[in-house]
């Protein structure tokens, strides 16, 4: 399997009035071509400033310390402001929010903004513009398209307006689609068919995403293969059936058995002492090693190292 | 849980512990304000023209209002180190005179404009519905007054002077301070601990003072720092026109004015008194900021 | 000897409407609900549902429009003033959003004095104080957390300081709008299972609301589920969750994602927009997007019906299985 990006200890700080933010220090992973690959951890953890990281959309206070972004055997910390936007965003890596209110102009109607990022790539007739959006609404199987075309975002869904945002950013035909919490302000009915869409779209059309979410039953749903994240590393790198039937690292267990599933005991979930720490004054050693039960003495001093431990799945832990 | 198990000790110790919270509490603010450079620098300017304005008969051997013809419209020199205007009168020492002025003008201002906005918008914000409609439409009525034409009518009225600015101003200006109180409210009444308080049993009264005025205080605060400088600026931008304090009272903005005439022979007149305006206003836009990032410790990156 | 179970809370025909430019919202309309004295009860739906309409009416923070509200047998629909400060004392809420929910210019302390204050529950300042000491106790929190700011707390301890102050006016029964949703996973169990022992020790009624079905599931007795302001099915909690009947809770537990890969729910999750609870359509609410819909459904409103298993469920189909 070719790897489409291939993130390498990648280390991105944030310089603020309070102090220095660590919040990536060091995330591996790689994404093979034609995967959904889950990218799960809390609120806190940097897995949005990983995605952001990838198409270099972070504020100006960020400090990219090290590391490297490998999109197609290119490093893309090397590119310029100018060389990532005329060259990668859009038409090689797009990204979806979660917010779908704020991501569409609410000036423009529909046909108007997904002719916007055709236009960029494709010189047509106003004709075949049109024709080209019918068909990518077509693909996230929005309802009576045609009615679509002339209406403005305040008068979709959340829903739909999620929808149209992945039409939009696959008229410009992006290889790696990264996709930022995209249900978690939708409703369940309505997240169960943006998640039939993106499985359509994957089995049609052999798109390879980014999924980054807190919602592992979601992760569950439709990702193939999954990195977890905690503080600003990845501690687990694995398929997404293993993750849930075989839980290495200490936090992936923790987290996979505090999630309400459809069989679950209140007094069998499991909780996890402690909290979040804070990335200015992260602990040292392996992050986690203040809230786990098996930490020793090297895991207070010794960063681990992500290593194999089975097909395809590498765990950075020092008691595995 | 028995009583026992309740340390007595620790309890009495907690309740020590709360007192130093709240005036604690202060002080953190004072702390974050100091280390702002601009908040401070606009701390320093205001205490500069406020200790000014106090001691003005002991900084100067002049009169603001004596006048001395024989030495009108000199330079810089030693005996007046900016130069007197077109009556002899020495410039410093009006300059010094009008920060009387100025601050009087914008504390009565503040006082005025308010106390009228502050009430206004808490009713408009609080109560909505009818009460709000007549507020804000008032509002837009006021706001459609030409100011100046306002100002010239009253000084035609009731004359020129200090209170005259302050009615001329404080009629319409009001209207600014009831929008940010009324939106400041409105926007506390939506979040959930309003309702908490509605929940636990708490009268509309107490919901008023213990839940909604202390949450709009930092708003209030910050509102204060920059009506100062409007203030300013308007009775200033009043008095080159000639509508508010006129001379022989030594008003900045007057004194502005007055100096437009000389501008080429003595150009001192004009600029030190715009100077004197500048430094006054940055002082307090300064302070202002300061404030604003003081008080809302929640406000991260 | 035999302990019978108290109803505690009664709604008959309980109606909310709210007037908007383009009609009637209609948030609640016509709920009947029955809660017993002890129990779980959860209502799960999706937003715009009316769940948190609902139980703010009930608590009546906001007046209904029509029905009757019932509290221990006793009619508080028409309830003013000093009335309600009876209430105030025996029902209470916890709020969704730990962020918004606590004043933040009040510390803990001042946040959980004013329940006792208000109702005369402590005499003194020492007295408020050991009162506060056991709840943060009981909250899994330190006496040193009284002197601070909410600022100065982490979400999940946010959310414990809002659960404390519901139970410091020592009330019959809590409302819980979504205690968890704002909150991370591993912080979301902790205050789960610190709910479930406080139910416990201070013996209280728990009412529900969330859009999490998982959630729900775990933590209730009974369930009802919403949608567009009525309740379409109501039961013990496992007879629904092992086999849904109405058409609308059988396409909504299909909509919920699984995490064991292993145990995925087939069936067909729900079609279509939920639907403005402004002008709902006529019959029964839920036709538009009801795969098994029939001509009666259109133009009857179905009522609840109950079933052999003791569940009840609103729906025209026949042979409900």
């Amino acid at each position: 399997m070719s790897k489409l990006l291939d993130i390498n200890d990648l280390k991105v700080y944030f310089n603020t009035e309070e102090g220095v933010v660590k919040a990536l220090a060091g995330v591996n992973f790689k994404i093979d071509k034609g995967s959904f690959h889950g990218l799960i951890g809390e609120t806190g953890c940097g897995k949005s400033v990983t995605g952001l990281s990838i198409l270099k959309l972070l504020d100006n206070n960020a400090l990219i310390e090290g590391g490297k972004i490998i999109y197609k055997d290119e490093n893309l910390l090397d590119k310029t402001e100018k060389q990532m936007q005329r060259d990668f965003r859009g038409n090689e890596i797009a990204m979806i929010f979660q917010d779908p209110g704020s991501s569409l102009n609410p000036v423009f109607t529909i046909q108007d903004q997904i002719q916007e990022s055709v236009k960029m790539y494709k010189k047509a007739s106003k004709q075949e513009y049109r024709n080209i959006v019918i068909e990518e609404l077509k693909k996230v199987k929005l309802p009576d398209v045609e009615g679509l075309l002339d209406k403005y975002p305040h008068q979709l869904s959340g829903g739909m307006k999620q929808r149209v945002m992945i039409a939009m950013m696959l008229a410009c035909n992006p290889n790696l689609l990264i996709a930022d919490e995209p249900t978690t302000a939708l409703d369940v009915s309505i997240q169960a068919q943006f998640l039939q869409v993106l499985k359509n779209l994957k089995e049609k059309f052999d798109m390879t995403v980014l999924y980054i979410t807190h919602d592992l039953a979601v992760v569950s749903e439709i990702c193939d293969y999954v990195s977890v994240m905690y503080a600003g590393r990845i501690v687990e790198n694995v398929p997404v059936r293993e993750l849930f039937k075989n839980p290495i690292h200490p936090y992936s267990y923790k987290l996979v058995h505090s999630v309400l599933g459809v069989k679950t005991l209140l007094e069998n979930l499991e909780e996890i002492p402690g909290s979040v720490p804070r990335l200015i004054d992260p602990p040292s050693g392996c992050r986690f090693h203040p809230r786990c039960e098996e930490a020793t003495d090297i895991c207070k001093t010794k960063i681990p190292q992500l290593k194999k431990i089975g097909k395809n799945h590498y765990v950075a832990c020092h008691r595995r | 849980m028995r009583l026992s198990e309740v340390n007595v000790e620790e309890i009495k110790m907690e309740l020590a512990n709360l007192k130093n919270k709240k005036s604690s509490q202060l002080s953190l603010v004072w702390k974050r304000f100091k280390s702002n450079r601009l908040a401070l620098l606009g701390f320093v300017f205001v205490m500069i023209i406020i200790f000014i304005a106090i001691f003005a008969p002991f900084l100067t051997p002049y009169k603001p209002y004596a006048t001395d013809p024989s030495n009108r419209l000199m330079g810089p020199s030693r005996t007046h180190l900016l130069g007197t205007d077109s009556l002899g009168r020495d410039v410093l020492t009006r300059l010094f005179y009008g920060s009387r002025i100025a601050l009087q003008i914008g504390v009565l201002i503040i006082l005025f404009e308010g106390f009228i906005g502050i009430m206004m918008g808490v009713l408009s914000g609080f109560f909505g519905g009818v009460i709000d409609s007549i507020i804000m439409r008032l509002v837009d009525i006021l706001r459609s007054f030409p100011v100046i034409i306002l100002a010239m009518a009253i000084a035609g009225i009731m004359g020129q002077g200090i209170y005259n600015v302050v009615i001329a101003l404080g009629i319409v200006g009001w209207t600014t301070y009831a929008r940010m109180v009324r939106s400041k409210i409105l926007s506390i009444k939506e979040a959930d601990y309003i309702e908490a308080g509605y929940s636990i049993g708490e009268s509309t009264y107490s919901i008023i003072t213990r839940y909604i005025v202390p949450n709009a205080i930092p708003t209030a605060i910050v509102m204060i720092s920059i009506m100062m400088p409007t203030a300013l600026i308007a009775s200033a931008t009043l008095s080159f026109l000639g509508l508010g304090v006129q001379p022989p009272t030594p008003s900045w903005g007057s004194m502005v004015a007055a100096g437009r005439n000389y501008l080429l022979q003595a150009p001192w007149i004009s600029t030190s008194a715009g100077f004197f305006i500048m430094f006054t206003v940055l002082g307090f836009n300064f302070i202002g900021d300061g404030l604003r990032d003081a008080l809302d410790p929640t406000t991260k990156h | 000897m035999i302990k019978l179970v108290n109803t505690i809370i009664e709604t008959k025909d309980l109606k909310k409407y709210f007037n908007t430019l383009k009609g009637p919202c209609k948030a609640v309309n016509k709920v009947n609900l029955k809660i017993k004295e002890g129990e779980t009860f959860g209502l799960v739906g999706e937003s715009g549902c009316g769940k948190s309409t609902l139980v703010r009416t009930i608590l009546k923070l906001i007046e209904p429009t029509s029905g009757q509200i019932f509290l221990d047998g006793v009619d508080i629909t028409d309830y003013k003033k000093k009335q309600l400060m009876a209430l105030r004392k025996k029902m209470s809420l916890v709020f969704q959003d730990p962020h918004s929910s606590l004043n933040p210019r009040m510390t803990v302390f001042d946040t959980l004095s004013r329940p006792l204050r208000i109702h005369n529950l402590t005499k003194n300042n020492q007295e408020t104080m050991i009162e506060i000491t056991k709840l943060l106790k009981l909250m899994g929190m330190q006496p040193e957390h009284m002197i601070r700011f909410p600022h100065e707390l982490s979400g999940g301890q946010k959310q414990r300081i809002g659960i404390a102050r519901a139970l410091a006016v020592k009330p019959e029964l809590i409302f819980l709008d979504e205690p968890t949703s704002a909150l991370d996973v591993s912080v979301q169990t902790k205050i789960l299972k610190l709910l479930n022992k406080t139910k416990k020790i201070r013996d209280l009624t728990y009412f529900y609301i969330s859009h999490d079905i998982n959630l729900i599931r775990v933590v209730s007795d009974r369930i009802g589920v919403m949608y567009l302001g009525q309740i379409v099915e109501i039961g013990k909690v496992d007879l629904i969750y092992n086999n849904p009947i109405h058409p609308y809770t059988k396409g909504l537990f299909a909509s919920v994602p699984e995490p064991d890969p292993d145990k995925k729910i087939k069936g067909e999750p729900l079609s279509g927009e939920v639907p403005s609870p402004v002008n709902p359509p006529m019959g029964c609410s839920f036709a538009p997007r009801c795969p098994f819909v029939g001509p009666k459904c259109r133009e009857e409103k179905p009522q609840l019906k109950l079933l052999s298993d003791g569940r009840r469920v609103a729906c025209h189909k026949d042979n409900l299985k």
